[in-house]
């Protein structure tokens, strides 16, 4: 039985539950198309070449081609990024091997591949830039020789192959340094990682009639992809309409467009329903993955390890064109030091081009990496001082009061609780076996709020329908999380709520799940329907019933008489009352950004971070010297969520996150030879299995921030941040020693272990 | 060239024409209409495809249809009885072992499998049984938790389980 | 599924195969478990013009122990292994080492002959079976049977079969031998090995009277690690050392080459490491 106010915090099945565990919830290659063309992309053979001519003639000719796409017959403005250094297809340079050429649709998918093999592209192979060392040496061949031509935003950054640069300082690093007692330098790599959704992308497109055109398909931004789309087509966007179906997994791979823009792009050239599915093989080819790079830390303790300097430098390899890779390089600048204070920075973030795939905002883009530096980093200073690495952190971790790397005055701080919990959670301090050792690390995240409207349904048999523009790619922010919201407003159980997936056609504009923002920003949209939807419901009822609303409350799909519950109208009377239905409206009303200093900035724009969230990870590993395999027995978690309105989505989030983040520590590798991907494939690309996943213990910790509603935080990309950097502690507690490179393979271990 | 097979499919039989290289996964999605079944690598290393061949777990994406000619196949949606989701998809549902759902399917056949020969599996048998199923939303441990908790309920339920056992209607071949 | 023209035969009795696979000299492939010839059936088969489904001849299939001689079908799979009263009982290595093979999954359909005729050099069952002293049956039209011992099959990439060849029984003689199976990969489960070995040890009373010692992923093929074997011989009589033992399997034995996922240097380490283990496993076994 439920009345308003007692859904929300509390744990429900998700309302899809049934639906995916029966086989029945529809994901885009299950859409079913009887007269679906088979749309495939050609790729560029080489990571580096100029194209001299594409000659499509004897290819449109072959049996059952119904169209061919390439530069030659598509708008040829550049795509809307912050630097727009990338078209539809390239008709200059291909700037990775794999990169799009053309696409082709035929009645069969053999027939589009011959087709495609049969397109006559001219390439003169250019010697392509492989590594951040090449992209930065002097005299560099550039992997976009006319940059100087490229528009771009006013607040990004280019210049040659550097294509992102930021820079946070305050006070005097060097002076401070020099003043230190205990001064340590650290060096760390990473390779680039895949998202790793387990559903590979497709996407079906359909032109019809006076430029309308539907696309079907799994985005993270429908509404953000259907403006883009209609823009470069030059369509009117209220006749193009993305209709997302169940998202198998995302994680920052399905925001930008990929097989939606081959398939729209085929679609316009003739009338058939055109569907681009990428193989394995070709998902990990196109994904767009978390960047590589490198990081460099010095630091200064005074003799009792409180911190005084930090000079941190990232160098982020986004590939062959910028896409949505800038975020990156600013949020590792803005974790670099955090969560502690340290009163002189010097922190730097560069980007640069290479010829490989373009990487992309992967769940918490920058933020395993940036931790896992600094987090590593700060335990070799707390060795030199003589310290405890958690007491160290807790003698310099922030306080309600102190200043972000970007002078914002931090409320509602949570570090000191979120350490102290994790380390408990792992018994920190406790008896360890040789070979056996515990990690821990902290930081911090921004939570967002986009555009969202929303509306809240009460059907005529009663029904409540919540139409949000929201996507549900499987955090049940969505699907879940919304439905609990307009329950709570209700007075209803909400697995009896109707929740639609994300469809432009209704017109509920929403950002995207994305940035850890869904269930502020949706959340927000549907919390001010479901209210208008309750005010709807209330004044009918005062006329049905004759009563004062004062009177009058919801419970389990009716509105009484709180005196006597036995008069009342049911929904569906007062929706039938109403006219048929009743419809509440809402939207977001966005987050108030904090007040910074700019002085400290440079070339930073998104150093503001409204209502921040705070996390730390411990973890407990047994490491074998002799072989340097890792046994991860327990990962700790504690995330302050401020407010968690969906307990069971928070620690699915935490619990999930701790594994992924494991796979990138220690055996998510993308390995590239000449700019060719040597393993696009699950076979030789290592996700983590059941076998390798350890015990997780989520800890949900609410310190309500003073901005976000009922005090909430951002809460889907933070659990990813921690974990890597308390696994690599951990072995470095375990066996003295840990690689600087990530994934600590065992062969990395084993290698760190005989150099020490 | 095109083979002539009879298979039972969750309970149904079916004849068959099919070409010898066409996988199970093929004919479960595009044939017969089947879409519970995913395809999440076509090469046996996800375990999206996992369908049951006469209650052993295969990769539908490796198992050539004529291959399955006389045997018994149990896909996702042969699972629950008249609407009613069987003991383990409602574990599934209620332990939040579940988030994306695409290993979902694959990830339940598993389950039910070591379900139907070992009603209290340990933690490090259940974990053995779904080593094959990749699943990069939940981490595993609700999953886990799913899978014991769906034992216990069989358990519980004693003799009268509804883990269903797959039931050919083999015709003898000419 | 790209349909291509191919011809497909799925004979019932293994004189119908060797008929197909004689007249089509090399130019048809064996199906077996499909685990890796399935997947490469969608980008093409080039020349290939056949395929022949072994999978309804059911002498293939056949396990039976007679004459101290344990002979184990080549279409039996991995998870038929596992579960196969005798094989338990008279090879319980290879049960042993097919348990820890790939997932559930592939462990429904991969099969013993299609394991060693890929001719993977970190095979599980290539490497328990030479641990075995297997003996390999090979049956074709032209030549009838010929035996010859594993090890003498295994070429880099694959088996030494003649076009028109099948791999129909691998022999395995009986023995009470103790083993030890041990396996290491980047990630806990479902790779396959970077280095594996396996170790089996007969003993008369206290008296060692033989010592087997398999290497995966220690050359271009799997190996037996003869040097190795003939120290342990007399390291295993006494309380000694076995670091040796161990040391000559990798330096002296091994050939590993440094490819996408390990270095050679590692490789080396890790068989050294892996061997020392498994003989201080069989070791310990109270006679």
């Amino acid at each position: 039985m439920s009345a308003p106010g007692s859904v929300i915090g509390a744990t429900w099945p998700r309302g899809d539950g049934p639906a995916k565990a029966t086989g029945s919830a529809r994901y885009t290659a299950d859409v079913p198309f009887d007269a679906a063309l088979s749309g495939v992309v050609l790729r560029s053979p080489h990571a580096f070449a100029r194209i001299r001519s594409i000659d499509i003639t004897k290819a449109r000719r072959l049996p059952g081609v119904h169209a061919i796409a390439y530069a030659g017959n598509v708008p040829s403005k550049p795509l809307d990024f912050s630097i727009k250094d990338q078209h539809l297809f390239p008709s200059d340079y291909a700037r990775y091997l794999g990169e799009p050429v053309a696409a082709v649709a035929a009645e069969t998918e053999a027939q589009a591949r011959d087709a495609a093999a049969a397109i006559v592209v001219d390439y003169d192979p250019r010697t392509p830039v492989l590594t951040i060392e090449q992209a930065r040496a002097h005299g560099a061949p550039l992997v976009h020789p006319d940059w100087r031509s490229y528009e771009r935003r006013e607040s990004a950054y280019l210049d040659g192959n550097v294509c992102g640069h930021n820079r946070i300082r305050r006070g005097d690093v060097d002076d401070a340094l020099a003043r230190s007692a205990h001064v340590v330098t650290s060096e760390f790599s990473f390779s680039a990682g895949l998202p790793g959704y387990i559903e590979p992308r497709c996407a079906v497109a359909l032109a019809g009639a006076d430029g309308a055109l539907t696309v079907w398909c799994g985005s993270q931004s429908p509404y953000g992809n259907r403006d883009e789309l209609a823009a470069f087509f030059e369509l009117d966007p209220s006749k193009v309409r993305f209709i997302n179906q169940y998202v198998g997994g995302a994680f920052g791979g399905k925001i930008l467009m990929a097989p939606e823009w081959y398939a729209a792009a085929l679609a316009l050239q003739c009338d058939r329903p055109v569907r681009v599915a990428w193989s394995r093989h070709e998902d990990c080819m196109h994904a767009f993955p978390r960047a590589g790079g490198s990081a460099a830390f010095t630091s200064g303790a005074d003799a009792d390890g409180r911190l005084l300097a930090m000079r941190a430098s990232f160098v982020f390899d986004t590939g062959a064109y910028i896409g949505y890779g800038s975020g990156c390089a600013l949020i590792a600048t803005m974790l670099a030091s955090a969560p502690y204070r340290i009163p002189a920075l010097d922190l730097e973030g560069t980007i640069v081009y290479t010829n490989k795939h373009i990487a992309g905002p992967v769940r918490a883009p920058g933020g395993p990496q940036a931790n896992f530096a600094k987090e590593m980093h700060l335990d070799e200073l707390a060795q030199a001082v003589g310290v405890d690495p958690l007491a160290f952190r807790l003698m310099n971790v922030w306080q309600d009061g102190d200043l972000s790397p970007a002078g914002q005055r931090l409320t509602s701080v949570s570090v000191r609780e979120t350490l102290e919990k994790t380390a408990a959670a792992i018994g920190w301090g406790g008896s360890a076996d040789s070979n056996h050792g515990r990690g821990i690390a902290a930081g911090w995240w921004f939570s967002a709020c986009g555009t969202s409207q929303a509306r809240v349904l009460v059907n005529a048999d009663g029904r409540v329908r919540v139409v949000s523009g929201n996507p549900e790619m499987g955090t049940g922010a969505a699907a879940q999380g919304l439905p609990i919201i307009a329950a709570d407003a209700l007075g209803i159980d909400p697995a009896s709520i109707e929740f639609a997936l994300a469809d432009t056609g209704d017109e509920t504009p929403d950002d995207g799940a994305h940035g850890s923002i869904s269930t502020f920003s949706a959340g927000q949209a549907v919390a001010m329907a479901a209210a208008d939807a309750r005010d709807q419901l209330l004044a009918h009822a005062e006329s049905m019933l004759e009563a004062r609303r004062e009177d009058l409350e919801l419970r389990d799909g009716r509105v009484v008489n709180s005196e006597v519950p036995s008069v009342g109208a049911s929904f569906a009377e007062l929706a039938r009352a109403a006219g048929g239905s009743i419809q509440g409206q809402g939207a977001s009303s966005g987050l108030p950004d904090p007040e910074i200093d700019e002085s400290l900035l440079q070339g930073h724009a998104f150093a503001a971070w409204p209502a921040p969230s705070f996390i730390a990870t411990a973890a407990e590993v047994e490491v074998d010297p002799e072989t340097g395999g890792v046994h991860v027995l327990h990962i700790a978690t504690a995330q302050d969520v401020g407010f968690a309105f969906n307990p069971a989505g928070v620690k699915g989030q935490i619990e999930g996150g701790a594994v992924q983040a494991m796979g990138w520590a220690l055996c998510e590798e993308l390995k590239y030879e000449d700019g060719a991907l040597l393993n696009p494939d699950l076979k030789h690309y290592l996700l983590p299995t059941a076998l390798d996943a350890p015990r997780i213990t989520a800890i949900i910790v609410e310190r309500p921030s003073d901005a976000g509603p009922r005090g909430m935080k951002g809460a889907g990309e933070p659990p990813v941040t921690t974990p890597a950097a308390a696994i690599g502690n951990a072995i470095r507690a375990a066996c003295g020693t840990v690689p600087h490179t990530a994934p600590m393979t065992p062969e990395r271990i084993w290698r760190a272990i005989q150099d020490r | 060239m095109m083979q002539s097979i009879h298979c039972v499919v969750n309970g149904e039989p079916h004849d068959l024409l099919v070409h010898p290289l066409e996988p199970l996964l093929e004919t479960l999605r595009v044939r017969l209409r089947m879409a519970g079944t995913k395809e999440g690598c076509s090469t046996g290393y996800c375990g999206a495809c996992t369908v049951l061949l006469d209650g052993s777990p295969v990769n539908a994406c490796l198992l050539l249809t004529v291959d399955a000619d006389r045997h018994a196949i149990t896909t996702i949606e042969g699972l629950a009885r008249d609407g009613v989701l069987a003991a383990v998809q409602a574990a599934f549902v209620a332990n939040s072992g579940l988030q994306c759902g695409y290993c979902t399917p694959g990830m339940i056949l598993s389950a039910s499998a070591l379900l139907a020969v070992d009603r209290d599996p340990s933690e490090a048998a259940i974990r053995a049984a779904i080593a094959g199923n990749i699943c990069r939303c939940t981490g595993y441990q609700s999953i886990v938790a799913s899978v014991r908790e769906a034992g216990q309920k069989i358990r519980a339920a004693g003799d009268a389980h509804d883990t269903p056992q797959p039931r050919p209607v083999i015709r003898s071949r000419a | 599924m790209i349909a291509r023209p191919l011809e497909y035969f799925e004979p019932h009795f293994l004189e119908e195969a060797l008929v197909v696979l004689d007249r089509f000299d090399g130019r048809a492939r064996a199906l077996a478990g499909g685990t890796r010839l399935v997947p490469e059936l969608r980008t093409g088969l080039g020349d290939v013009e056949a395929l022949v489904n072994l999978k309804r001849i059911a002498e293939l299939h056949a396990v039976t122990a007679e004459n101290g001689t344990l002979s184990i079908g080549a279409l039996t799979t991995a998870a038929g292994l596992c579960a196969d009263a005798a094989v338990l009982k008279d090879a319980p290595l290879l049960a042993y080492a097919a348990s820890t093979l790939g997932s559930v999954q592939v462990r429904t359909l991969a099969t013993l002959g299609g394991n060693i005729c890929c001719g993977d050099p970190a095979s599980d069952l290539t490497t328990a079976l030479l641990a075995l002293d297997a003996t390999c049956c090979v049956a074709s039209l032209a030549s009838g049977e010929r035996r010859i011992a594993l090890e003498d099959l295994l070429v880099p990439g694959g088996a030494d079969l003649r076009a028109g060849e099948v791999l129909t029984r691998i022999l395995v003689p009986i023995s009470r031998a103790v083993f030890a199976y041990r396996k290491m990969a980047t990630r806990r489960g479902f790779e396959m090995a970077l280095v594996a070995v396996a170790v089996a040890l007969e003993r008369a009373g206290t008296r060692v009277e033989r010592v087997r010692i398999a290497l995966a992923g220690a050359g271009p093929t799997c190996l037996r690690a003869p040097r190795s074997e003939r120290r342990a011989l007399d390291a295993l009589a006494g309380p000694s050392d076995l670091d040796a033992v161990a040391a000559l399997a990798a330096d002296h034995d091994s050939a590993p080459q440094s490819d996408l996922r390990a270095s050679a240097l590692y490789r080396r380490q890790l068989i050294r490491v892996l061997t020392r283990r498994c003989l201080d496993d069989v070791r310990a076994v109270p006679s």
